[in-house]
């Protein structure tokens, strides 16, 4: 009973804090919960997606570098049972621009991935082999607004195809597709005796293993994919953006945990006194720690649960507005439904009492470690909170964050430099204390030669120096959210920067278009008299046909592209944005020289693609020999974090026997007028009417938007983490203030006016906050390093050069210390007015 | 020469109910007066009210001749910081200033130079005995020299008036006859009057006449 009321009684004394402690649980929670299941319904419906779209085959078999010849599948039929497999089914797959198209064998389809076969509508008199017999899905069909019989028009590669809907895809429950014959999609949107992927069912006694390596050693250049290695796939493609805005949840997080630290350190240090006398009553230090502790669990719990809630919410918020990838354009299409992971849920509940459990562990030590007679004498405040933080303690944490650092990636994620991170800001709360002790007794010193000090100014500095670890725990959560926000600032301006420079090295041309109108094996594209009209257009210097395409290099991560444009070997640091030196090739007469390719540095990363080495791509387009390369340098590429090399067109087309281009770039004569080129250029060359082309700053523009909307959940995770710390500060002032009550009184006592006490407070938060950004930031900048030179290039596989946003930095400081400053005064005034102060007094005497 | 002076001074309780009334009381600079009086009589309250802290609801308090109800709040302030000095029971100590810092509190308040005011508390603590213990923080410290200490900072600024409560009530007996004596001595030295609320005969023998306070 005495354990409730005591513990009622701490609740009922300061609710407003309380709350605003478990608030800050809650904001964290919320966060870490919002991000996992918006990452989680997103990756849920990715792979239900994929799953009907494949039709629940258990395996596909593809070509790494795109679609292949429908011979190939024969020759897999003619070989099945041997290959281990039970029933194949071709599909062909079109991108419309209306919505995506799969072209199927009815008859295979209904053995393999009968979820994608169609149903014909009763009430239509149309076949399911008529020549403009699609099927739509329910999501489809409510998406385009049509109802079965209605007449669908398809864009694809420049012109329009119409069909007839003549009826639905039963199986497809929630995805936006259409299926039709395979024959007819290769016959009306192209594609004659092509095929983008066959499904198979495996014999039951075959393993997935067992079966790749059969397929491999037909020697066709086709790779066997399982279902699993598939999901692996969507999921690497957005893994490390996750698991960043996971950890920066986290921070949020941690942040809130100063807050509850705070919160339980004022009330264990208010309740210090009555702690001291259930002691000397006989309360056990046993039990007067599992009161401490409770009432942190106890506000943790609530502030979880809260959490829960909001971060539900707050995922299908996000869901709705910024898709299943909050902005970092990984997936697209429909938008997932709500996808609750109860476990998941619990575990953040379990988080946050934990969270709460650390926060109260110090004081309720520091409460139980002293004898009770020590805790009823004064100066026990800083003897409760000193323990809490120890230099030896910073010195332990910086050896390991340094360790941690250079630990290479652990399971393609960068684990160890995240804990690096982790032990770095550990190490900088830890010697918070010292600093504030050190810093301000040296500033003490050097001002006792200035005789004429405020009074204001000389109790700040003597309260700082002389009670560190009270001060230390007033900033650890303004230290430690700045120190990451100024980390995440600085890492995402040097990547902007950097990604700008790149940006002008890779748009080098006035005017690029994209052939996704123009049909790609069109063949004004292979007649060399109608490309020369583009040359002869008024206003254009000279273009760049280009190549740009998908290649799988490993069953389980996402497709490598390959990129083929002309490029002069002597001039490949200048037109490409090459990291280091060019690796030339030593050729003889009897061993001629090899296409040269240029790697990214995920392909370094991924798939040890080294320069100065030879290495085989796959086949293309089923052509039996796999053709070397040598690799001549490593470019930078922040548009492909998955991998990506660069060939000389003429011979990527030489190796691949491909002669479609995917796009131009053209380089304009000085002052010519883009629109009027542009104007000229569809005039001269009629494919080119309904061509977009946009021009080098609307791409640079287009790109630096898409790499903001890609950060704006991160810059609300900093805020919020920011906010949280504001939090602290003002609890923390509010809760020193009640502390420092007889303190205040005593020196109103001796005759210090209300605007002498003003500038102490002011004078005592301004120095203390002004040590607190200083630190903050100086942490920050280390993290950064961190950050660009170990996560960067171990989750996205890309460097950066680091570039510090001084002016951001220091108006981030000055706005902390100055709304620091305005809570601590706000704080003061709440609870230091006269009355006040006067009822303190009249209780001393 | 009158140096506080109350004339029918009176405090409520309730409407209805009075603390005391009709008191008159007269000290002289370097005056030393006992406030006696069994507990809940008034006698704090007096003490607050002699300081300006509280304000009477009859009668008038005249501090070198001069109203204290007519002071404004720096007027009071001043007095405070350069004509009052205060001893309390329970020491009230900073506890993060050392010694010799918690000494030159009322020096800085006042805005002396921070020389003087070290040279002020350096002189007063060496005079009480505690010269060795300049850098010591007060939980390190025992009762008695945490009271020296809390004498000095009540001398420091030359107070024309010290008013103690309980200045002893902490204390043994032998330590609290120590520190009584050391606080009528300086007092004197000082030429500071003291104002001082106790409950040991003892002690009210000491100064040089008392004021029993009755219901």
């Amino acid at each position: 009973m005495l354990f409730y009321w005591l513990l009622s009684s701490a609740f009922k004394v300061q609710p407003g804090r309380w709350f605003i402690a478990g608030l800050a649980v809650a904001l964290g929670i919320t966060l870490a919960v919002a991000i996992h299941t918006v990452n989680r319904s997103a990756l849920s419906e990715f792979s239900r997606a994929l799953d009907l779209i494949n039709g629940q085959a258990s395996a596909q078999i593809v070509m790494p570098t795109g679609e292949f010849s429908d011979q190939l599948y024969d020759q897999i039929v003619a070989q099945q049972t041997e290959l281990g497999i039970r029933a194949v089914s071709p599909v062909l797959e079109r991108n419309t621009v209306q919505i995506r198209v799969l072209g199927i064998d009815i008859f295979q389809a209904a053995r393999v991935s009968p979820s994608l076969v169609p149903l014909v509508s009763e009430d239509q008199n149309q076949g399911l082999f008529a020549d403009d017999a699609i099927f739509l899905s329910a999501a489809a069909l409510q998406k385009l607004q049509l109802s079965v019989g209605d007449s669908l028009a398809l864009d694809y590669e420049g012109k329009t195809v119409r069909f007839k809907i003549a009826g639905t895809v039963p199986g497809a429950i929630g995805q936006v597709i259409a299926v039709m014959d395979l024959g007819l999609l290769q016959w009306r949107l192209g594609g004659v005796g092509r095929i983008s992927r066959l499904d198979v069912q495996l014999l039951n006694d075959k393993g997935i293993a067992e079966v790749a390596k059969a397929v491999q050693n037909l020697n066709l250049g086709l790779r066997l994919i399982s279902a699993q290695e598939r999901d692996r796939r969507a999921s690497n493609l957005s893994r490390a953006y996750r698991v960043n805005l996971n950890v920066l949840a986290l921070v949020a997080l941690f942040a809130g945990a100063f807050l509850v630290f705070t919160t339980i350190s004022f009330s264990v240090l208010r309740q210090q006194s009555q702690l001291a006398l259930l002691s000397i009553l006989g309360a056990t230090p046993h039990w007067i720690f599992s009161l401490v502790l409770t009432q942190a669990a106890v506000i943790a719990a609530l502030g979880g649960l809260l959490g829960i809630g909001l971060g539900l919410t707050l995922a299908f918020v996000l869901l709705n507005m910024l898709g299943g990838d909050l902005g970092g354009g990984y997936f697209s299409g429909a938008v997932p439904p709500l996808e609750i992971d109860s476990v998941a849920l619990m575990g953040f509940w379990i988080l946050a009492i934990v969270v709460g459990l650390l926060a109260a562990y110090f004081p309720a030590k520091a409460a139980t470690s002293k004898r009770p007679t020590e805790l009823l004498r004064s100066g026990s405040t800083e003897r409760v909170l000193r323990p809490v933080m120890d230099h030896r303690v910073a010195l332990i944490f910086s050896l390991a964050s340094l360790v941690l650092a250079f630990i290479p990636a652990i399971n393609d994620l960068p684990l160890a430099a995240y804990a690096s991170i982790a032990c770095l800001l550990f190490a900088g709360l830890a010697l918070i204390p010292w600093l504030v002790q050190h810093c301000f007794s040296a500033l003490a010193n050097s001002l006792s030669r200035w005789q004429k000090q405020s009074s204001s100014l000389i109790f700040a500095i003597w309260r700082l120096a002389q009670a560190p670890a009270s001060a230390a725990g007033l900033i650890a959560g303004v230290v430690a959210a700045l120190a990451l926000t100024v980390a995440m600032v600085v890492m995402v301006a040097s990547f902007r920067d950097s990604m700008t420079q790149w940006l002008d090295q890779v748009l080098p041309a006035d005017l690029y278009a994209n052939f996704k109108q123009l049909k790609q094996d069109n063949e004004f594209l292979k007649n060399p008299n109608l490309l020369k009209r583009i040359e002869q257009v008024p206003g254009i210097e000279r273009y760049e046909l280009s190549v740009q395409r998908k290649v799988l290099f490993q069953s389980d991560r996402p497709e490598v592209a390959l990129i083929a444009r002309p490029i002069q070997q002597a001039r490949a640091a200048e037109t490409l944005p090459l990291i280091g030196s060019v690796y030339p090739q030593n050729s003889t007469p009897t061993q001629p020289a090899l296409p040269v390719a240029y790697v990214s540095e995920a392909m370094v990363d991924l798939y040890d693609w080294r320069p100065g080495e030879v290495r085989t791509l796959p086949a293309f387009n089923g052509q039996q020999n796999p053709k070397k390369v040598w690799i001549g340098g490593i470019f930078r590429d922040y548009g492909r974090q998955h991998g990506a090399l660069i060939i000389d067109l003429a011979a990527y087309q030489n190796m691949s026997g491909d002669q479609q281009y995917s796009g131009i770039a053209i380089w304009l004569v000085n002052q010519a007028d883009p629109a009027a080129v542009l104007n000229a250029l569809r005039a001269a060359i009629p494919q080119f009417r309904d061509q977009d082309f946009i021009n080098r700053s609307s791409l640079r523009a287009l790109s630096l938007t898409i790499f903001d909307r890609s950060f704006a959940l991160t810059y609300a995770l900093e805020i919020a983490a920011l906010l949280v710390a504001l939090f602290a500060v003002a609890t923390g002032f509010a809760g020193q203030a009640l502390l420092r009550q007889k303190e205040y009184a005593l020196v109103h006592y001796l005759g210090q006016s209300s605007t002498q006490r003003t500038s102490w407070i002011s004078a005592e938060s301004g120095l203390l906050l002004g040590l607190a950004v200083i630190w903050g930031t100086i942490l920050g900048l280390l993290m950064s390093q961190i950050l660009i030179h170990r996560v960067n290039p171990q989750s996205f596989h890309w460097t950066m050069d680091t570039s510090v946003p001084y002016l951001a930095l220091i108006t981030l400081m000055l706005v902390l210390v100055g709304s620091g400053i305005a809570a601590a005064l706000w704080a003061s005034k709440r609870n230091l007015n006269r009355a006040n102060l006067i009822t303190a007094l009249r209780e001393e005497w | 020469m009158t140096l506080l002076q109350a004339k029918g001074l009176g405090r409520r309780v309730t409407n209805d109910r009075w603390l005391f009334r009709h008191l008159n009381i007269s000290l002289a600079a370097g005056e030393q007066l006992a406030l006696q009086g069994a507990s809940g009589v008034g006698k704090s309250t007096l003490l607050n009210l002699l300081a300006g802290l509280d304000q009477p609801d009859e009668g008038r308090l005249l501090f070198e001749g001069k109203d204290l109800k007519t002071m404004g709040e720096n007027e009071h302030l001043h007095l405070r910081r350069v004509a009052f000095g205060f001893v309390f029971q329970a020491f009230h100590l900073m506890p993060h200033l050392n010694a010799l810092q918690n000494v030159m509190v009322p020096c800085l308040i006042a805005g002396l130079p921070l020389d003087q005011a070290k040279d002020r508390a350096k002189g007063l603590l060496s005079a009480l005995g505690l010269a060795a213990s300049y850098e010591q923080f007060p939980a390190v410290l025992s009762g008695g020299e945490q009271q020296r200490i809390a004498l000095a900072r009540a001398l420091v600024h030359h107070p024309k008036i010290v008013l103690a409560d309980e200045p002893t009530g902490n204390l043994d007996p032998i330590t609290a006859d120590l520190a009584l004596e050391l606080l009528c001595r300086a007092c004197r030295e000082h030429n500071a009057a003291l104002v001082m609320v106790t409950h040991s005969e003892k002690a009210a023998e000491r100064l040089d006449r008392r004021l029993v306070l009755t219901n």
